[in-house]
């Protein structure tokens, strides 16, 4: 190592008062034209912005940071909780939706239980009884079962009707939420204004 | 055994009781570091009129994200590169406009009002040229010329090695030291 990397490692610190030079540095430095050079930077950049006031009341810069944390928390629960309601809500709305278009597809009507949409007269014949243990839960025009049917349907089909809740293949997201704790805030805020639209 | 007082206590036993719920060791952090971290905005290239601003929010980032300080680097060092980013957000925000201050007439009181006119002026030039640099070289040449920092710690706070850090620091060094003679 040259003496003018020794001075220049040694700089910040007799700059900041932490060391003073030796006489043999301070001999190399009277000398050198470069090492002044990065002296008179280096001493330079030390007082840069020395002018700026240091907060006379840190008590007051930390009590209004901590308020603002306060305040981001408190709106950070809030944004969580409106964001799994919302999922709830959407998580219901395709539920109700797709159940019946599902069943549809996989089971032949019921009889007595198809709901028709007005105006449509039923099936003057009643179709033949079925062979699959299938939930159906409307026929091939009906729209949404209302709630209270669910009461005439037997043990078999109501298990049904929660198998394909469970089914992990089901479009209906998770309610639980519990995959929202691995969000950070910013993520979050990217979920809810995609739901938001 | 007592716990230490805030003056006495180390950043990370600070960090810890704050914590714990102790916001008496966050106004100790505060008047810690605040300072230094409003020095470092401004020789970065800060508005002086936006620093407290800056500092404030740099402040908050860093108490709302106190898990991502692994104490590998110093508590100060974390919260420059805090600063910086966030000055990196600033400059994007405004599209690159007004976040140098070339003139000085707006710094607030300085210690001494009667200060040498050419050393205000290469104030201006050096920070200047340190706006002009790359933000690792700016971000070693600040830490280890106004804070004295170790190549060793500047290398964790920065994710570098302390050999690419002593690089950095004489590439500035060599652009910069043209500006102030």
């Amino acid at each position: 190592m040259t003496q003018c990397e020794r001075l220049s490692d040694r700089m910040p610190d007799v700059a900041l008062g932490r060391s003073d030079w030796t006489p043999e540095e301070r001999e190399h430095l009277e000398a050198c034209a470069d090492c002044q050079a990065e002296w008179a930077l280096v001493r330079l950049t030390g007082r840069l912005g020395a002018g700026l006031v240091p907060p006379s009341d840190p008590e007051a810069v930390s009590a209004a940071v901590l308020r603002r944390l306060a305040s981001y928390r408190a709106g950070s629960s809030r944004r969580r909780a409106w964001l799994a309601a919302g999922l709830a809500a959407a998580a219901a709305v395709i539920i109700v939706v797709r159940i019946p278009r599902a069943a549809d597809r996989s089971n032949p009507p019921i009889p007595g239980v198809a709901v028709n949409p007005p105006g449509r007269p039923s099936s003057a014949t009643p179709p033949a009884p079925s062979t699959l243990p299938a939930p159906a839960v409307a026929n091939a025009d009906a729209k949404v079962l209302p709630l209270p049917e669910l009461d005439d349907l037997q043990a078999s089909e109501l298990e049904s009707i929660l198998g394909s809740l469970d089914d992990p293949s089901s479009a209906a997201p998770s309610l639980d939420g519990s995959g929202l704790d691995e969000f950070d805030d910013h993520e979050l805020e990217q979920v809810l204004e995609a739901w938001e639209g | 055994m007592s716990a230490p007082t805030p003056q006495a206590a180390a950043d990370h036993d600070l960090v810890a009781a704050y914590r714990s719920g102790d916001e008496r060791a966050a106004t100790e952090l505060v008047r810690r570091h605040a300072h230094a971290v409003g020095r470092f905005l401004y020789s970065s290239g800060a508005m002086p009129g936006d620093v407290d601003d800056l500092v404030q929010e740099t402040l908050f980032r860093a108490f709302r994200a106190l898990d991502g300080w692994r104490r590998e680097a110093s508590f100060r060092s974390w919260l420059f590169t805090i600063s910086s980013n966030l000055l990196k957000d600033e400059y994007r925000k405004r599209k690159g406009r007004q976040m140098l201050s070339i003139h000085d007439h707006d710094l607030p009181d300085r210690s001494d009002p009667a200060g040498d006119l050419a050393a205000s002026e290469a104030e201006q030039r050096l920070r200047a040229g340190l706006s002009t640099l790359p933000r690792l070289q700016r971000e070693v040449f600040l830490l280890r010329a106004q804070e004295g920092t170790e190549y060793e710690q500047i290398a964790r706070a920065l994710g570098t090695t302390p050999g690419a850090a002593r690089v950095h620091y004489h590439h500035a060094v060599k652009r910069l030291k043209e500006l102030v003679r």
